[in-house]
């Protein structure tokens, strides 16, 4: 049912940062018509500039996102979205932050105007330790990181290196060896948590049929005002040697236009794209085969910083071992 | 001055120590003037003899502390249960006994249908028919082109036709855990959970909810009620929006509405301030036969469902344990304000760690609000043991234990949720009586009927489908069962003071029987039958 509204389920336990990330979605300018249905519905803070209304509870955005509360029952929210006369581009779920997301996700699977896109477990790591060490909630939030296609790991700059490096740790231990780990910096880009990142029928991209390919992933993404000339960015698109599995995000040509870029595989596809604010960019590849630090280094050399206001990298690097997992340029 | 009317019967059980039994009453403007024997009004000056109850037996008209209002929705459809039933209009729906009795009974429905109609029955309980589970093939026999749903009892299984299945696109290709598949790959009919439920669901426009909320539901619930001899009823978990409240008050008003309603409000969709807020707000709104300002929280799921909390060793066919509706801590800000304000919650909790949570949450609430008369309730409260019923004493809480799980689920939680050392203590009401702790016992309509007289029965005999008898010492006495659904029930509703037993002052609530239940054998209690009702002093009952 791949026809469907994309689902893509946001998890995690209370306070462990999906509010933020749900925030900094919808206000990103990925051109998508988002449609979010959100537990903490006071929780949520969007910039007021952005919104065109308001109503019990619905907040409309100028770039065509819907906020909706979930309410006390995702069915009946569920429904109203199904049955209005246009479906959204994508669906974002915020899960409460005691559900089983896998029971959300099961509802994408079962109904054909859904499709599962994946579910994204956000991961407090000043407070995993002692969630997980919660004889009430343990069980909870280790159901949470199995269920994870892609974790993310909220309040980086809260946190010192060395206690992220172990938060990083203890989550993947409980985390499937699909789910990539990114350590957000301010901002995780729309394409990496929107993307399809399960195959129909659930399985994490490239874990079915394809034993060569190992299930755990590094990878590297930018936001920022950085720019490239198009003969660079065609260059880094055909390099083979950098282990990227698959690159989508929009990229700022130094002629002042944006592109969308997609990369799987060996196949690269560059689009022109509506205006967008400076670069997005996000690369998975194998863990072992992609280096976030050399990626990182070489978009560095072959990008310039715009003129505009300082550029924020949140670049994130990601792989089983936490000595790498350190977000690069987080500080910048 | 208005009419004083005399009831005589054959027996009248009061509930009041102090005149236990009598033959007469006399009611004046819908409440009870005097209780006692032939000149039991004259005192009171002139009044009418009413002998219409002379050969049955009186008792005070039955609350039922936790039911829901969709229990009256649900007769828009065909019931296919096994036990026989009573329809709202008290037309007997006989009990499908065997698969091909269930088969037959659909075909009569449909052929009553109109084309393009989807033929929706409820009530159906595979666990009554062992011998072969009811799969879609079966109901290809009714139909091949109208979509057919068989919803069970327990509302989170259905069996539904190759018509239902091809709508939502449902084969052997489909990777949904609740779309369960035979032998062959090819899925058997039977979908589980909403997930799997939902994508039907909403193609053949059946919500339940929305359908409760109809006057028609909400009138059909009150006779429902009626027709078992409940008065006043629970209806626990509402969203009582400024309409519905609307609806209901008008409803009740209507001098022929046989039901005093008591709605909880749903404390699980808004903050603690607004939801303490809200709650206030619609207590001052009450009406005589709609009593608001309860409010409803969950914890967990249910035991059955392998999604209740349980504490070690937790259950016997899964390692997972079950799934929180509320994080601990929320419940503990929840119950934290609404006990601050005065509001009166009834909280759901099925496993023994849900209670132990919610008991903690209570505990803490009451340390720093003591006193008050609060009654919040546990509700189903279904695996405390001694130790936790010992702790709801000292807090003063009340419990409202879900006795007709013995009977309907019991044998399951045997052999596949608790094992027999913890299932025979569910429900514990012996221990909850013998540690002072209010009781009231329940059915949760329309998970199982309601029927107070078999609640009753179930905690006074605990008897299950396999001839067990589940936990022998956890039974109660009868006097004691007739208690839990009276004056009991009233009690955790807050409005034993008015109604629950027949004494002068309390409303004129009857409960209309063919047979003393205190005379009749313990087995029989189930089996008296039952004319009706009268509710404010006005007579629903043949
Ligand atoms: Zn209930």
């Amino acid at each position: 049912m791949s026809g469907g509204l994309p689902v893509t389920v946001v998890t995690g336990y209370l306070g462990a940062g999906k509010t933020t990330l749900i925030n900094d979605l919808l206000a990103q300018p990925h051109g998508r018509r988002i449609t979010v249905l959100v537990n903490d519905f006071g929780e949520i803070a969007i910039d007021e500039a952005l919104i065109v209304s308001r109503s019990g509870d619905t907040i409309a955005l100028a770039n065509g996102c819907l906020c909706c509360s979930l309410g006390d029952d995702l069915f009946d929210a569920l429904d109203r979205i199904l049955s209005a006369p246009a479906l959204p581009d994508h669906l974002v779920i915020e899960t409460s932050g005691v559900a089983d997301p896998r029971r959300v996700t099961q509802i994408a699977l079962a109904e054909p105007m859904l499709a599962a896109h994946g579910t994204v477990t956000v991961v407090d790591p000043l407070n995993l330790a002692a969630t997980l060490d919660d004889a009430l909630l343990a069980d909870t939030v280790r159901r949470q990181l199995a269920a994870a296609d892609l974790a993310v790991v909220s309040k980086a700059a809260l946190c010192d290196a060395a206690a992220l490096d172990q938060a990083c740790a203890l989550a993947a231990g409980h985390l499937p060896a699909r789910a990539p780990v990114l350590v957000a910096g301010r901002t995780v880009p729309a394409e990496v948590l929107l993307d399809r990142l399960i195959e129909a029928g659930g399985a994490a991209p490239g874990a079915s049929g394809d034993a060569a390919h190992p299930a755990t992933y590094r990878s590297w993404s930018y936001a920022g005002d950085r720019r490239i000339a198009r003969a660079a960015l065609d260059g880094l698109l055909r390099r083979d040697d950098l282990g990227i599995y698959r690159l989508k995000g929009f990229v700022g040509l130094d002629d002042g236009s944006t592109v969308l870029v997609q990369k799987a595989g060996g196949r690269a596809t560059v689009e022109p794209a509506a205006a967008a604010v400076g670069s997005r960019l996000v690369a998975i590849g194998a863990a072992g085969a992609l280096d976030p630090a050399a990626l990182e280094r070489l978009w560095r050399s072959l990008s310039v910083a715009d003129a505009g206001p300082q550029a924020v990298s949140s670049a994130s690097a990601t792989s089983r071992t936490p000595a790498a997992m350190r977000p690069a340029g987080i500080d910048e | 001055m208005s009419e004083t009317v005399v009831y005589r019967a054959r027996k009248i059980i009061t509930m009041d120590v102090n005149r236990p039994a009598a033959t007469h009453v006399a009611v004046r403007d819908g409440r009870i003037l005097a209780v006692g024997g032939a000149d039991v009004a004259a005192p009171w000056g002139a009044a009418r003899d009413d002998a219409r109850f002379a050969d049955a037996v009186l008792m005070p008209g039955f609350v039922e502390g936790h039911a829901h209002m969709m229990a009256g929705a649900m007769w828009q459809y065909v019931y296919a249960g096994y036990q026989d039933r009573h329809d709202p209009d008290g037309v007997l729906w006989p009990g499908l006994t065997s698969i091909e009795a269930v088969i037959d009974g659909l075909c009569e429905a449909e052929a009553r249908l109109a084309d393009g109609a989807a033929l929706v029955a409820w009530g159906f309980d595979p666990i009554f028919l062992p011998t072969e589970r009811l799969n879609r093939r079966h109901l290809d026999a009714v139909s091949t082109v109208r979509p057919i749903v068989v919803m069970h009892s327990n509302f989170h299984l259905m069996t539904v036709n190759s018509a239902a299945l091809a709508l939502v696109g449902y084969d052997r290709d489909t990777a949904v855990e609740g779309v369960f598949k035979g032998a062959d790959g090819t899925p058997t009919g039977e979908l589980q959970e909403m997930a799997a439920m939902f994508p039907l669901l909403r193609r053949l426009g059946i919500d339940f909810r929305a359908l409760s909320r109809q006057p028609d539901s909400v009138r059909a619930f009150a006779r429902t009620a009626q027709r078992v001899g409940v008065t006043t009823s629970a209806d626990l978990m509402a969203e009582l929006p400024d309409d519905d409240v609307e609806t209901l008050l008008a409803l009740t008003g209507e001098a022929d509405f046989p039901l005093r309603i008591v709605p909880a409000l749903n404390g699980m969709s808004d903050t603690p301030e607004r939801v303490a807020e809200r709650a206030l707000a619609l207590r001052a709104r009450s009406g005589d036969r709609l009593r608001l300002g309860a409010v409803k929280l969950m914890t967990d799921g249910s035991i059955q469902g392998f999604t209740a909390r349980l504490k070690w060793p937790g259950y016997l066919e899964r390692s997972e344990n079950g799934i929180w509706n509320t994080p601990p801590a929320a419940l503990e800000a929840m119950v934290e304000r609404l006990n601050a304000a005065g509001v009166q919650m009834h909280i759901h909790v099925n496993g023994d760690e849900a209670s132990e949570v919610a008991i903690a949450a209570l505990e803490k609430a009451l340390a720093a609000h003591p006193g008050g008369d609060h009654r919040h309730t546990l509700q189903h409260c279904q695996m405390a043991d001694a130790a936790q019923f010992r702790r709801m004493a000292a807090l003063g809480l009340c419990v409202n234990l879900f006795a007709n799980h013995v009977w309907y689920f019991g044998d399951q939680h045997v052999e596949r949720t608790l094992g027999p050392d913890r299932a025979g203590r569910i429900d514990a009401a012996r221990t909850a009586l013998d540690h002072g702790v209010p009781l009231a016992i329940h059915s949760d309509a329309p998970v199982t009927p309601m029927a107070p007289l078999f609640t009753a029965w179930c905690a006074a005999t605990r008897r299950t489908p396999q001839g067990r008898v589940l936990g022998a010492a956890q039974r109660i006495t009868v006097d004691e069962a007739l208690h839990a659904i009276t004056l009991g029930a009233a009690y955790t509703l807050k409005l034993d003071h008015e109604i629950g037993s027949i004494e002068t002052g309390k409303r004129a609530d009857f409960a209309v029987l063919d047979d003393d239940p205190t005379a009749v054998a313990v087995d029989a209690l189930k089996d008296i039958g039952v004319r009706g009702t009268v509710l404010g002093g006005r007579v629903f009952a043949p």
